[in-house]
């Protein structure tokens, strides 16, 4: 992970969709009432500190599995029914080395968290053609894989004391033991959030399993690959589905149904999906701290959209967006991709935002020195190879500086791939004017135009670029990436593009599409386009400031960057990320 | 033919490899060659492919990633690759009742053809937003390339026609909004039986990830194979998009589907 130096990001809030009194939906209010509400990301601690468990249950859980992890044979057997001859099936099906196949990891031989979750007598179907035995004699294991989200079935032979059939299941679940039933239901009823959605802590009545079998099966954690179930309350006619991750031990999010509902299921997916369409994408939030003031809105394909902002009585900002991503790989012509962010659905975004934004303190030291409003953007099978995931990071602080910044957290589809995010910031006022600085001072640019932050760029002693002269009392110096930010980011290497803002005209003003090809390496990364062949008058105007940096990755060990990988943890596999961050700087001066 | 290779936008012929040993070359073999016509470029990211009697193919657009390679104007247009000259054209372009947009950059999504009545249908889900479902299901006779009907107010992405218990012809379309597939009686002169309509199956809960749209539907007897995948109306795309098929049996004492297996 990627510390940010000095800067440590304290949560403020978690995603409760209602928690935060100063964020307030203001606009677009749907009268649909909330009925879903999405806890938190399963990639919690990602980019962010990872919370202690303090639960007794969850505590003994995890001991449980920590224990277990250190025996020869990493499965937590099952003891629940059927006796010694349950235990005897088991111990036959565990020295069989096809059925044991998965049980460490394949190159490092490290042991994975597996459970049986159940032994039964094997049914007609269970019985594969030419397998013959005594009546009675053959009994069905079920084990569960959780780091592979990967289920195993043995048939053994009680009489002879051998292994006849076994097959894995990749993304598959069998039916969960009761224990684990148990642990669904505590870890449901201990959670706030359901007693906050039911109006009363439901400790005598206990979660009703909608039909056992059905309930169990038929929720899903799709994008985590966990295993996850739904104990569900019953009040009147409607249900509250609480769905909870047997892999992490959490509750990952409630859905009110009602009851006679023909084959509704709620999953994670579509509980994240639906809280994020209906609280962010459909609805502008403001967030109003240490004397900022914004809207912000997740769009269709400009990632996290922040408008109307004002620091004090002065506005700063009318927007600032996330219009592209541009992906190239050095090693073939051509090979790469465009990427639009932004909602996870009824969008053209490729990469989508699966959690609420998130907003935090910034603390310096023992100071609260500002906050910062973030939004990731994940695809499915992050971070397996070309899936990707993005981060947008605004930072706002008390004394009116302001960056604007965004990450890969890789992984992509190469080592040889080099991120080309597309800013678009407009700055408020219409008599605005821009400046570079040269060896002899600040020089302005009376035209529309680019340039490329490069090795000989001079910057003014502070290490300010740019100067965009908002009102004729306030400026504000621009300082790209060159690494000193300490987030990680190794210099921003950025194209910067002026043009004016066309009051009459739309010109990225609404959500833009794809306005750039993924694999162009000079500056045609698509704002060029608002330039044209003539250029227009950049004096005492209106004005847009694109800003394109570019991140190379690498996935050499010590060096990892604008990368991911998966690695081992307590049995299950965890991500890490090497996120590249890059964005500008801009601080006021009066 | 393909419309899914990796870097080939389009539609591609693949070669397929013959072992030495095997009569015929099959998809697991390795690729021998990519061809690709320079017309076969031009319409951008396709994605359901369909054959007529006389062996012309036919294709439908639907962007991939981004919206860099389609038009939004042609997002309803069939298109004819002609069994002779191996040639792509516009074939039909179909009128939309809704504009395909920001919040749902997709026009047609499936196409299927029925060769004994020659009629073709058509998806598109064109102008559907969240909360209005706009789409619309078309019926085509090739001969002529004359739309005979429309199903309006239904996004769908998988279409087959089959035989029902009864032998009643039946266009099975897999819904986009949820996991439900229904089947709708057509004529012989290729209209729709109105008061046909029924629900046959719903995929909800089904399979590894449980909210999957039904994108392909196919028949073996008394067996509906359904492709499985997610759809959200957005263009997102992983390295591999996750497929399931769903084997589902016709039940006759139940009068209804039951699921075989999936994989």
């Amino acid at each position: 992970m990627q510390k940010p130096g000095l800067i440590i990001l304290t949560m403020l809030f978690g995603f409760f969709l209602s928690a935060d009194a100063q964020i307030k939906s203001k606009k677009n209010q749907k009268s649909k009432p909330q009925s879903s509400v999405y806890l938190n990301e399963y990639r919690k601690g990602l980019m962010s500190p990872p919370v202690k468990d303090t639960q007794s249950f969850i505590v003994a859980r995890k001991k449980e599995i920590e224990n277990i992890l250190k025996d020869s044979l990493p499965v937590k057997l099952f003891r629940e029914k059927g006796g010694e001859q349950a235990m005897l099936a088991q111990k036959i099906a565990l020295s069989d080395a096809f059925f044991t196949r998965y049980l460490f990891d394949l190159k490092t031989r490290k042991p994975l968290w597996n459970e049986i979750f159940g032994v039964y007598p094997a049914r007609p179907g269970d019985i594969k053609k030419g397998i013959k035995a005594l009546p009675g004699t053959l009994m069905r294991v079920e084990m569960y894989n959780y780091a592979n989200n990967l289920t195993t079935i043995g048939i053994v032979d009680l009489f002879t004391q051998k292994l006849v059939s076994a097959d894995h299941y990749p993304d598959m679940q069998p039916d969960i033991p009761q224990s684990l039933i148990q642990l669904a239901e505590q870890i449901a009823m201990n959670a706030p959030e359901v007693e906050k959605a039911l109006g009363y802590k439901p400790t005598i009545q206990k979660p009703v399993m909608t039909s056992t079998k059905t309930a169990l099966n038929r929720t899903k954690c799709e994008r985590s690959q966990h295993l996850c179930v739904a104990p569900t309350f019953i009040q009147g006619n409607r249900a509250l589905w609480a769905i909870v991750d047997l892999t992490d031990n959490r509750l990952v999010g409630l859905r009110w149904t009602n009851t006679g509902e023909d084959g509704a299921v709620v999953t994670e997916r579509k509980l994240q999906n639906e809280t994020v369409a209906d609280c962010y994408c459909e609805k502008v939030n403001t967030v109003e701290k240490h004397g900022w003031k914004m809207d912000y809105l997740l769009t269709a394909s400009d990632g996290l959209e922040i408008s109307n902002v004002q620091f004090g009585k002065q506005k700063v900002l009318n927007s600032a967006k996330l219009v592209d991503w541009h992906v190239s790989y050095s090693g073939t012509d051509g090979f790469g991709y465009s990427d639009a962010v932004g909602c996870p659905i009824y969008s053209q975004a490729a990469v989508v935002a699966t959690d609420p934004p998130r907003i935090a303190d910034i603390v310096e030291g023992d100071s609260v020195v500002g906050f910062m409003i973030e939004q990731k953007f994940f695809s499915e099978l992050w971070p397996g190879p070309c899936n990707y995931s993005y981060s947008q990071r605004n930072f706002f602080y008390k004394d009116g500086r302001f960056r604007i910044t965004c990450a890969s957290i890789g992984r992509g589809c190469g080592n040889n791939g080099t991120y080309r995010p597309v800013f678009r910031i407009a700055f408020a006022g219409n008599q605005q004017n821009f400046y570079e600085y040269a060896s002899d001072g600040w020089k302005q640019w009376s035209k529309e135009g680019w340039q490329l932050q490069q090795p000989t760029t001079q910057y003014d002693p502070n290490g300010y670029q740019y100067k965009i002269q908002t009102s004729p009392l306030l400026s504000y110096l621009v300082a790209p990436g060159n690494g000193q930010f300490k987030d990680g980011g190794r210099g921003d290497n950025a194209f910067v593009y002026l043009t004016k803002n066309h009051l009459t005209k739309d010109e990225g003003t609404n959500d833009l599409v794809t306005i750039g090809p993924c694999c162009n390496t000079d500056h045609q990364q698509g704002p060029e386009k608002f330039i044209g062949a003539n250029p227009e008058s950049t004096v005492n105007t209106d004005l847009v400031f694109w800003y394109v940096p570019q991140m190379k990755n690498d996935d050499r060990p010590g060096s990892k960057y604008c990368w991911a990988e998966t690695y081992y943890e307590d049995g299950v596999y965890k991500i890490k990320a090497y996120p590249c961050f890059a964005g500008p700087m801009f601080v006021p001066q009066k | 033919m393909s419309t899914s290779e990796k870097k080939a936008i389009g539609i591609s012929l693949v070669v397929f490899e013959k072992k030495a040993g095997e009569t015929a070359p099959n998809l697991q073999t390795p690729k021998q060659e990519i061809y690709q016509h320079p017309s076969w470029k031009e319409a951008g990211y396709l994605s359901t492919i369909t054959f007529d009697r006389e062996g012309n193919v036919y294709a439908i657009p639907a962007p991939l990633i981004s919206m860099l390679y389609n038009k939004t104007e042609k997002l309803n247009t069939v298109y004819q690759i002609d069994a002779k000259t191996g040639e792509m054209s516009e074939w039909v372009s179909l009128p939309f009742y809704g504009k395909p947009g920001v919040t749902n950059p997709f026009g047609l999504l499936g196409i299927t053809y029925d060769c004994l009545q020659q009629t073709m249908a058509v998806g598109s889900v064109a102008g559907s937003d969240r909360y209005n479902e706009r789409g619309v299901i078309y019926l085509l006779d090739v001969r002529s390339k004359k739309i005979t009907d429309t199903l309006r107010n239904a996004d769908v992405m998988g279409l087959s026609f089959a035989l029902d218990e009864k032998g009643n012809k039946r266009l099975y379309f897999g819904k986009t909004r949820t996991g439900e597939i229904y089947s709708m009686q057509v004529s012989k002169s290729g209209k729709w039986i109105r008061n046909s309509k029924r629900k046959e199956l719903t995929l909800e809960g089904y399979g590894p990830r449980g909210d999957d749209k039904a994108r392909k539907i196919k028949f073996n007897g008394n067996q509906m194979i359904v492709s499985g995948t997610a759809f959200n109306y957005n263009l997102q795309a992983s390295s591999e998009k996750p497929e399931t098929i769903y084997t589902f049996i016709w039940l006759p004492k139940e009068q209804k589907w039951g699921l075989n297996q999936y994989q």
